[in-house]
Formats: C-alpha cells, structure tokens, sequence
C-alpha cells in the first residue's frame, strides 16, 4: 500500500475535526481519518490473506456476462491474474501488473497499471470508443465481508457490478486446473449451445430462456451469470413464489442432466428444454444447423465403413476433407455432405437422406435411409465405386443407413451440440457428429 | 478517427497567478524527503522518477491510473508499466534535456508542466469521431494518452501521439506567462473554425495558412502549432508541408506558404526575445536526437540501459 499521498491528507483532517471530536461519536471515539485508515488496513490484509490466490466472479457490468478471474496480490503491490475467455482467445493466460489499497469513498482497490488480463475488460479499442466498461476500481460492498473472511463483495466505482472474491482452497493451487475444470463444465453444458433453450424452473415452473455466452435470455429478462467449478451462479438469481435462486451445482459433475439450485430451501433446476435428438431434429426441417462428422471418434464397424470410402477416394488420386449432416435449402431436404479433394481443388457432393424420428415427439431414435443424389453426388459415388454409382452408394449405405439410438456424446444429457449415434444392431457401428457454428 | 488536441488553458492564468509571486522556484512537491516507497516492485523505476523528474524537474510522472486525476467521461485503462518506463527515459531525453542543453538547466524547472499523466488507451471522443491526444490543464498537468500501443524507435509515431503535443503544450505554457503578439491573432483572423476545424483536409489548411487542420481551430492553437511543427519535424516534412501551403492563393499577394512563414518569423522572433531561445538551436537538438533514435533499436537499448532499464522486458515490450 503506497502511503505517502494519504498520509499528508489525514495529517491535516485533525485540525478540521478536532471541534468535532467533543459531540457523542456513533463510531467508538474514531475519528475518520483513524477509520479510514482502519477500512484501508483491513482491505490490504484481507486481500493478502489468500495463500493461493482469489478467485474473482468479474462482471464488466450487472447482469451481464460473468467472467471468472484468478488473482494473487503481493505485498510489494504486484498483482497475478490469470485468466481463460475469449478476450485470451480461450487460452490460460497470467499477466502481471501493479495495485494499490488507496483512499476514495472509503477503501478502495485500484488495479493502476495496465494487465492485459483485467482490463481487456475495460480496454475502450475493442469496439471503438466504449469497449466493454468494465471496472478496474472497486470498493467493499457494504456487506463485503464475510465473517470466515473467506469471500469479500466488492462493486464496481463507475458500473456498479457486484464482484465476489472468493478465497481459493488448496484444491485450486495450480490455476490452469481450475481454468481446466470450468472448461470441462462448459463442455459438459453450455459449449456450443448459443441459441438453446432452458428451463429454468423454481418450484416447479419458470422461464425457457436462451442461451447465449453467460446469459439466458428471456423475452424481457435477462439472466447473466458465471460458471463455477461445480456449476454456476446467476447474478441476480430467479425469484418466484418470494424465494430466489442464485447458486446451482451440476446434479452429476461427470455426467450431468441439469443444474440443481443449492441455495437453503429453494427448490429450482435449469434443465434442457428437449431431448439431444430433438435438437438434432432441427437438422430435417431447417438449415439452423451444420453437424459436422467427428471421422477420428467412430465405432470399429463405422470406422471400417469409413475406410473403406476413404481408401477408394485415395485409389481415385482423392482425398475426403470433412463429412457433415445438414439441410439443404435448395431442394428442401436433409443431406450428407461430403466434402473430397482432387488435386488441390475442392469438391462437393450431397447425397439425400430420409430421417424417421420415434417416437415423433421427443425422440429417442432415428432411422437413417437413403433418398436421392444430387449432380455433384453422383459423380462422388461414381468415383468411389470406380465407375459404378451403385457401388459407391453401397458403401455409403453401409455408413449410414442404419436405426440409431440417439444421446449427447459428452457426460450426461445436458449438452446437445455433440451427439453420437449408436446402431440399434450393432454397438459398434456407431460415430459421433459435432453442432460447427456457421 | 480524427485526432484532436484538447487544450484546457483557461485555467492557467489563475493558477498561475499565484505562481509568479513565488520567484523562480515553483515547487509542488517535497524534493527534500523521497516520495517513492522502496518496498515497492516499482521502487527502480519509482527512484528513477524521483532522481530524474522529482528531484531535478519538481514534475511528478504519474503512471499509476487514478480514474479521480482521469477525465471520467472517457472510457480509459491504465498505461502499461513497462510501456510508462519507456516514455519516461524517451521524455527525458527528446525533451526535458533538450531544453537543459539548449536552453538553461533549470528552465523546465521553472516554466515546464509539474504533473506528467499517462494513460494506456486512447481517449476516444465516440460522438465526434475525434481521439484525444493529450490535455493540459492549468498549464500544470499534462495529460497523454495512448502510451500502450507507443512504438519506442518510429519518431513520427513518437511525435504524431506524444513528443508533439508535449512540445505544443509547452509552447502554451510559455505564451500564457509572456504574451505572444497581439498582431499574430489578426493574420488569419476570419478563417478560424473553432468547430469544423476537423473536417478541413490537412491540404486545404494548409493552403489556408496552417500548418495543421487543428491550427485552424483558433490563433492561439495555431501559434503553439508552428512552433511544436518546426521543432519536431524533419525538414523535408516542413518543406513538403510549405510546399502544399503554396498551392493555396489566400490573397492577391500571398499563399499559405507566405502566411505560415509569416507566422514562424514572429514565432521564431518572439521566443528570441521573450525568451531568449533560439528556435533553430532547439530544433537542431531535437532533430539530431530523433534522428540518433529514428529506427535504432540499439541506441533504445543504450538509453534504456543507461537509465538501469536495459532488461528484455523493457526493451522488447
């Protein structure tokens, strides 16, 4: 804590205060030079009393985005914070920069030298002029302190977002496991998912909400929040039947189907909306998706199907680029993709699919069967089956034309935009497919 | 963006008013007792700030953000610590020791701005498009921003968003302490644009007389603007600016050229005889120090070495 320039500044309140100093003084006898000094001892100390670092739930502003930071603070006023968002293009990054306790209205922590961890948030170039606002100044929220003194409020000087400190365990020694673990959350949940929707229920019933990076949206809410370790907390929580909702825990940290509230007696959930396949179903009747063909996370019957498509193109003096599962607006139908390389160029072939979904409401399983081919896929299958259309569709029929059991690829039940199908006669005749933004 | 100085002068003549009254010796800060605390991580540069500027200047180099000593209308961030290690030896030597060679050891002492304030970013102005290089306010603190993208050895850069307006600054500080000719106000009286200055191409202004487009905002900025053009440009930027000036008839008898020349001679005159300072003795120190740094990173590195700086990490950054 740099002590020079507040200490002129409390060295002549004395002189202003002392006529005071004799009417009843509801704060113990302390002049306010003393508590200020007391507010800005107790604020360094707390901070420097985290052997492994502070984890920070920063929100640029209320309500919005939560981004979880890591931060050490030193007595020689330096500052470590790590961090892995997209303004660290989703990698760990640390960043070493300077703090100061220093006097405002009240204690207030400044991170005043630039650390392109923390204020990426703040950084008025990206967009232009604005960014994204965030703070960098902060005081402690009138409640800031925790009685363990293991978490600590702080809001924002300019916004006024709420930001919580909490007091990293033993557990979380080696940041980039902690980075590592709330990345194994959003996979197993929220990766992938922009535009799907939730419900979020409290006693029984809610909201459906999208999501989109931290945020659910609802028609005229918005819910931001933060992911956590073990799940995520929403800033301003769900309030219905006068309980609120603020902290959910993964119902299974491997596998999970929802968020379970763990906030003493509120009963809520966020839980998909539908089934994985449901939102595969999309695909048939909409081009609101692109699934692209995980080729090196396949069954060993599929895998042989596959190499056997791949080894012809290879004879033909081709190669197979990527294969995925879309819509085709054009000609209104369902389609593989396939995507094949001959001699530097690029090639495209579609070839139709037919989709039967059982049950018809809330899927379980699909049948796959072929349809139609188009220009371009006719001269695939040909090449394929060296010259023989049929042949070639032979092969692709033995890929695909199968009745699948549908379930998300990834843990539990949660995160749709991976899926692996699984042939209902063979067990390893199966391939997982990946939502790809477009 | 369009770039904008924003110069906040008004306040000066009531700060310094007080000033005057105290001799030659101005002092704002305790040089007796040293202002940096040495348990800092800082403490290096936070000595080389109190040695250099502190004990020998009276000027406090702020590089530590304080939001409350920002202008809160801009969305700011602070400047970079090793970045704000840069500018401080590069600002001692492209400017205050020019003026310790060329002029007096204790001119800026005396006359120069006493709080030098960095920031990080820019200052972006969103609703007018324009960008904020630097301030000055009371001819006491100057304000610059932008130091986290500053390329340390690229002198127009250097210039264009730092060495310019400090000397543009100073040029102010100078003429609100003795006035400069009441006869320069009426040279280009009646094509001022104090509002649309920014949409004069830099051609077009100088065609009209001046030597930038923000010196056509008002006499003042275009007194200050003459003097902080000719010291920190090459020649051959001066004579290609001169030679754009003379495309523009203004009069019968007269060019941009004409006027502009006009201007730099009371200019030049004014600060010989206020001040005793040759313009050109100055603008021969500074053009010989850019030109030692001008795309040098090893000089860089023997300046930055020569102030202790010389790690990979001040050097390189």
């Amino acid at each position: 804590m740099k002590k020079g320039l507040y200490v002129i500044a409390l060295a002549l309140i004395p002189v202003f205060f002392s006529a005071c100093q004799e009417e009843k003084d509801p704060f113990g006898g302390k002049l306010p030079s003393e508590r200020m000094e007391a507010a800005l001892n107790k604020l360094d100390s707390t901070l420097l009393s985290a052997p492994y670092g502070w984890e920070m739930q920063y929100f640029a502003k209320a309500n919005t985005a939560g981004y979880p930071l890591l931060l050490k603070f030193s007595d020689n006023s330096q500052v470590v914070v790590a961090a892995k968002n997209r303004n660290t293009y989703r990698t760990y990054k640390e960043a070493t920069s300077y703090y100061d306790v220093r006097e405002g209205n009240g204690a207030m922590l400044t991170f005043e030298t630039y650390n392109e961890v923390f204020h990426s948030f703040a950084n008025p170039e990206n967009p232009a002029g604005k960014g994204q606002e965030g703070d960098y100044e902060f005081y402690v929220d009138a409640q800031g302190y925790s009685q363990s003194g293991d978490t600590l409020i702080l809001k924002g000087k300019k916004r006024s977002a709420s930001i919580i400190l909490v007091k990293l365990s033993e557990e979380w020694q080696n940041w980039e496991d902690y980075f590592n673990e709330l990345t194994r959350v959003d996979n197993l949940t929220f990766a992938g998912n922009t535009g799907t929707t939730y419900a979020l229920k409290l006693d029984g019933a809610g909201p459906n909400v999208t999501y989109n990076e931290f945020v659910f949206q609802e028609e005229d809410n918005t819910y931001g929040f933060i992911l956590t370790p073990k799940g995520l907390r929403l800033y301003n929580g769900y309030t219905r039947n006068e309980k609120t909702a603020y902290n959910f825990v993964l119902d299974n940290p491997k596998a999970p189907n929802k968020f379970v509230c763990i906030d003493p007696d509120v009963d809520a959930t966020i839980e998909p909306r539908y089934s994985p396949i449901k939102v595969f179903q999309n695909t048939v009747s909409s081009v609101r998706e692109i699934w692209g063909i995980d080729m090196n996370n396949t069954g060993t019957s599929f895998a042989t199907a596959l190499n056997a498509v791949k080894d012809a193109l290879v004879a033909s003096g081709a190669s197979l680029a990527e294969m995925d599962l879309l819509y085709v607006s054009e000609t209104s139908k369902p389609a593989l993709r396939v995507r094949y390389r001959v001699a530097g160029r690029e090639y495209e072939a579609r070839i139709f699919f037919e989709y039967t979904f059982t049950p018809r409401t809330n899927p379980t399983s699909v049948e796959i069967a072929y349809s139609s081919v188009s220009e371009d896929g006719i001269a695939f299958l040909k090449r394929i089956g060296n010259g023989d259309q049929q042949a070639g569709l032979a092969m692709i029929k033995a890929m695909f034309e199968h009745r699948y059991d549908v379930a998300c690829s990834v843990g539990g039940a949660f995160n749709p935009s991976s899926l692996i199908f699984t042939s209902k006669e063979d067990a390893n005749l199966n391939f997982v497919i990946k939502k790809k933004a477009f | 963006m369009k770039k904008s100085l924003i110069l906040l002068g008004s306040l000066f003549v009531l700060a310094l008013s007080s000033c005057q009254e105290e001799a030659l010796e101005p002092k704002l800060f305790d040089t007796k007792a040293p202002s940096y605390d040495s348990t800092l991580a800082t403490a290096p540069f936070d000595k080389y700030l109190y040695d250099t500027y502190v004990k020998e200047y009276n000027v406090s180099f702020l590089y530590r953000m304080n939001d409350v000593g920002s202008n809160l209308s801009y969305n700011l961030v602070p400047a970079k610590y090793e970045k704000s290690v840069q500018l401080a030896v590069l600002t001692k030597y492209l400017w205050f020791d020019v003026y310790k060679t060329v002029v007096a050891p204790d001119f800026l002492k005396k006359y120069g701005p006493r709080i030098l304030y960095i920031v990080g970013s820019p200052a972006y102005n969103p609703e007018q498009g324009t960008e904020t290089l630097g301030t000055a306010e009371g001819g006491i603190k100057v304000t610059l921003y932008k130091v986290n993208s500053m390329q340390p050895t690229n002198i127009a850069h250097l210039n264009e968003f730092f060495f310019h307006t400090m000397h543009h600054e100073f040029a102010h500080i100078l003429h609100q302490t003795k006035s400069y000719p009441k006869e320069y106000d009426a040279i280009s009286a009646g094509k001022y644009s104090p509002t649309g200055w920014q949409n004069r191409p830099l051609a077009e202004a100088n065609g009209l007389g001046f030597v930038t487009s923000y010196a056509g905002m008002e006499a003042r900025e275009d007194f200050v603007e003459v003097i902080s053009c000719y010291i920190t440009e090459t020649q051959a930027d001066w004579d290609a600016m001169l030679k754009r000036a003379d495309a523009g008839k203004v009069s019968d008898t007269e060019t941009g050229k004409d006027i502009i020349l006009r201007k730099f001679d009371m200019a030049k005159n004014w600060l010989a005889t206020a001040w005793n300072i040759d313009i050109e003795e100055l603008r021969t120190e500074v053009q010989n120090r850019q030109n030692q740094l001008r795309g040098d990173k090893d000089f860089f590195i023997q300046l930055m070495t020569e102030a202790g700086f010389g790690d990979d990490r001040f050097v390189n950054e």
